[in-house]
């Protein structure tokens, strides 16, 4: 199947499937022994850069293995750009309809609007796919994080990736010459 | 026999230590304890007013995360590499102290963690829904969402004093706790 490419103008269709990146978050150095939640962490959701939180389109109506195959690789070099770096872990997915109607009682100004926002560069550098809301003037960067979250949590899935195979650990071959030199030994004194 | 019976000589149990209640010593009946000295009783040292209002009794898990608040601040030399892992001093303090002052209204205990900019987070569940709070050196968000529905509460500490704080606390525990729910709104 050939991979879907929105063109930069074209808007998002209330289909599409939009994902927020999910990468591997630290916890407090003093609180190692807590229970863990099974919460969506509000990092994940917090935006510090430009009050514009991105987005991945990963897909017109359902998640395009294709689009992920494209997008892993960009994800994972964001993720060793940190400091320390942080494992990709994949994405939270919503709808994209699902971000302009907050559920009742929740006022108008909670309805998000995503806007399609290529980003170009050469080779890892460009994602035709990015997306971005910007925070509405009302809205506190936290009442934004607590808001998404609260939507993908409602609404949403999660998209998970395999990860990256590690490297095998280096063959110790000490225990196993130890091992084959005893057997010679022993061969050796029963001829005797 | 029974005449000079004094009622603490008599009686088969009562109470010896008030300082500490459940501790297991000399559990045998004291003799003519009528003429000892008396030690200063909880009703002498402590005034009216504070024995007759109702106190708070703080929550079994305030201990635990309080210490994991202290052990996460932030040490010395580690402070330009903090990647979530540690917390200010005054982030740490002022999160201690909204515990201390609350920890009797709030649904549970809490599992905690650092935002990207540096403050507290406090997740809560309940049996109606979850709260997440965000504790910052000068204002609290409360953020519930209660059978689906997301209510929201924006204090800022200075202007709020500690009732004020736990009567917000209170309504929005409550309403975790019932399933009744307000209309998103923020205060402060």
């Amino acid at each position: 199947m050939a991979l879907w490419k929105p063109q930069g103008s074209q808007p998002i269709g209330p289909n599409e499937h939009l994902g927020r990146r999910l990468f591997d978050e630290p916890s407090l150095a003093g609180a190692q022994d807590q229970k863990t939640i099974a919460r969506l962490n509000l990092r994940h959701f917090e935006e510090r850069r430009d009050g514009q939180v991105s987005l991945d389109r990963l897909g017109r109506t359902n998640v395009d293995k294709s689009v992920v195959r494209y997008l892993r690789p960009r994800a994972d070099r964001a993720g060793s750009r940190f400091r320390p770096p942080k494992a990709f872990n994949g994405w939270a997915v919503l709808t994209a309809r699902k971000f302009g109607s907050p559920p009742a009682p929740a006022p108008a100004s909670y309805a998000l609007t995503v806007i399609a926002s290529p980003e170009s560069g050469t080779d890892l550098d460009e994602n035709t796919y990015h997306a971005h809301i910007s925070m509405p003037p009302n809205m506190e960067c936290y009442s934004m994080a607590l808001h998404l979250r609260q939507l993908f949590e409602a609404h949403g899935t999660i998209e998970r990736v395999a990860k990256h195979a590690a490297p095998p650990p280096p063959e110790n071959r000490f225990p196993r010459l130890l091992l084959t030199r005893f057997r010679k030994w022993l061969i050796e004194r029963r001829s005797r | 026999m029974f005449a000079s019976a004094t009622a603490a000589g008599a009686a088969s149990f009562g109470i010896r230590d008030l300082v500490s209640p459940w501790s297991m010593h000399d559990l045998a009946p004291q003799k003519d304890s009528v003429s000892e000295t008396s030690r200063p009783q909880l009703s002498d040292t402590k005034l009216e007013s504070l024995i007759q209002a109702p106190s708070r009794i703080a929550s079994q898990w305030l201990a635990t995360v309080q210490e994991r608040l202290q052990t996460s601040i932030v040490p010395k030399n580690c402070e330009s590499e903090n990647d979530g892992r540690w917390l200010t001093e005054d982030v740490a303090a002022s999160a201690s102290t909204f515990f201390e002052m609350t920890s009797d209204v709030l649904p549970s205990e809490p599992s905690i963690y650092s935002s990207q900019n540096g403050d507290l987070v406090a997740e809560f569940d309940s049996n109606h829904g979850t709260m997440t709070g965000i504790i910052a050196k000068d204002f609290v968000v409360l953020f519930a969402v209660v059978d689906g529905v997301p209510v929201e509460r924006r204090l800022v500490l200075g202007s709020y004093g500690p009732r004020s704080l736990r009567r917000e606390l209170q309504h929005l525990t409550e309403m975790l706790r019932t399933g009744r729910h307000g209309a998103v709104e923020t205060a402060g």
